[in-house]
């Protein structure tokens, strides 16, 4: 448990550490926008196999401390990050996990996640976006976040805790 | 049948969640919503982890941004006799939208919103600094923003850029034949460049003409430098021109802000 904690609360940090600073580096915050937390909650899904409940227990408060800490959007990603938690507890069984599927998961999540939260705007009409915009933030946060969770899984296939899935 | 009943509870419960999350979204994306108490409190806390967990990186860049920290929109552009002389022609005149009659207060940069793409910015000041809601952000290129919600420690300020239908600032465009006011009402990502709408079309504008605040509607103080003309489009019926403003500021990369407050009598 202390293993997949510490995983969440690095990334965490560095989601909020890189979307400030990445800027400085590469001029254009928008090109590599991270979203490793949600990266880190699909690549430790594994480790809870057998403990569904401790599982979404860690993604609800995990989405509420980036409501907080992030958005200032009330609870909004604490559902989010439940529902992308249920679907990728879902996906799980259904897939034998290796470096090619991680990747499609990845993909399938972080285009999910947009395309909740566009919805969401779209719906609520707060903000005017267009199919354009959803596209451009999922092709500029692809990038980074797959290689980010490649990593994450290497890490995590190579550590003594071994994946109790699949 | 187990398993079918299983299979509908889930189903009920994703249905549940998202109408959920869409209600919630709803009450949180409104502008004028109050943080209560609790949320207040967890804001500050989060925003002192932040700030302890950003103070490496901020004090690595403060050498690089070190002119920054200043309050240079006012020293910049008046000595002291100037300074004098307006004020005593602002007690005269009883003027108080003049930038003379604020104090500043400068902010690092904690986080930038994650959500919301990516709108607001957190700083580390709030209440406790002097800083109230609707204050004015600028930076030394210039007006960014203005105070959205502030907490003890920390306040959220609303880029500019926002796209959204509340976040509309008067402006005055310099133009050779004099000024005309217009509304600030967008950005373009892809020219990054800010819109103004409204121009009426017999107003002789030019690429270069220099873009500030005017003052209406009291939000925002009169002069604050937003940016020049770049591009200037007619309407299709050629009663009104759209103009898209260059700032000198990316807003993809802003760490120090200064915040304006209205000076203590």
């Amino acid at each position: 448990m202390i293993f997949q904690l510490i995983i969440v609360i690095i990334s965490f940090f560095l989601d909020g550490i890189l979307s400030n600073f990445l800027s400085y580096m590469i001029s254009d915050l928008s090109l590599f926008t991270p979203y490793f937390t949600i990266v880190s909650i699909i690549i430790i899904y594994p480790f809870f196999a057998k403990k569904n409940n401790h599982y979404f227990i860690l993604v609800g408060v995990t989405g509420f401390l980036y409501d907080l800490f992030y958005t200032n959007l009330l609870f909004t990603n604490t559902i989010f990050f439940l529902l992308i938690g249920l679907i990728v507890s879902a996906l799980y069984k259904k897939i034998q996990l290796n470096i090619i599927t991680n990747f499609f998961l990845l993909v399938f999540v972080i285009v999910l996640y947009h395309s909740i939260f566009a919805l969401s705007l779209f719906i609520f009409n707060v903000v005017p976006i267009t199919i354009d915009n959803v596209l451009y933030l999922i092709s500029h946060s692809l990038i980074l976040n797959i290689i980010y969770g490649e990593i994450l899984y290497l890490i995590c296939k190579y550590l003594p805790h071994k994946r109790q899935l699949n | 049948m187990y398993k079918k009943s299983k299979k509908r509870r889930k189903i009920i419960i994703i249905l549940i969640v998202i109408f959920c999350s869409f209600f919630v979204l709803f009450y949180s994306l409104s502008s004028n919503r109050k943080l209560t108490l609790v949320e207040s409190f967890f804001k500050d806390t989060a925003a002192i982890i932040m700030k302890g967990v950003m103070l490496p990186f901020t004090s690595l860049n403060a050498n690089k941004d070190s002119d920054l920290t200043e309050s240079y929109v006012i020293q910049k552009n008046l000595n002291v006799h100037l300074e004098e002389e307006i004020e005593q022609l602002r007690d005269v005149l009883d003027l108080n939208q003049t930038l003379t009659g604020y104090d500043v207060v400068n902010a690092t940069v904690i986080t930038r919103n994650r959500g919301y793409w990516y709108q607001t910015l957190t700083i580390d000041k709030g209440k406790k600094d002097g800083l109230k809601k609707n204050m004015v952000a600028i930076t030394k290129n210039g007006l960014i923003g203005k105070i959205q919600k502030v907490t003890n420690y920390s306040s959220e300020i609303k880029l500019i850029t926002a796209n959204d239908v509340n976040n509309k600032v008067s402006v005055s465009i310099a133009t050779t034949t004099g000024e005309t006011t217009a509304i600030l009402s967008g950005y373009d990502k892809d020219s990054n460049l800010v819109l103004i709408s409204g121009v009426d079309s017999r107003v002789n504008i030019k690429e270069g003409d220099v873009v500030t605040t005017s003052g209406l509607g009291g939000m925002f103080p009169r002069g604050i430098y937003i940016g020049e003309v770049k591009t200037i489009k007619n309407d299709k019926y050629g009663l009104s021109k759209t103009l898209g403003v260059e700032t000198s500021q990316n807003f993809n990369n802003i760490h120090y802000v200064t915040v304006l407050k209205e000076e203590e009598k």
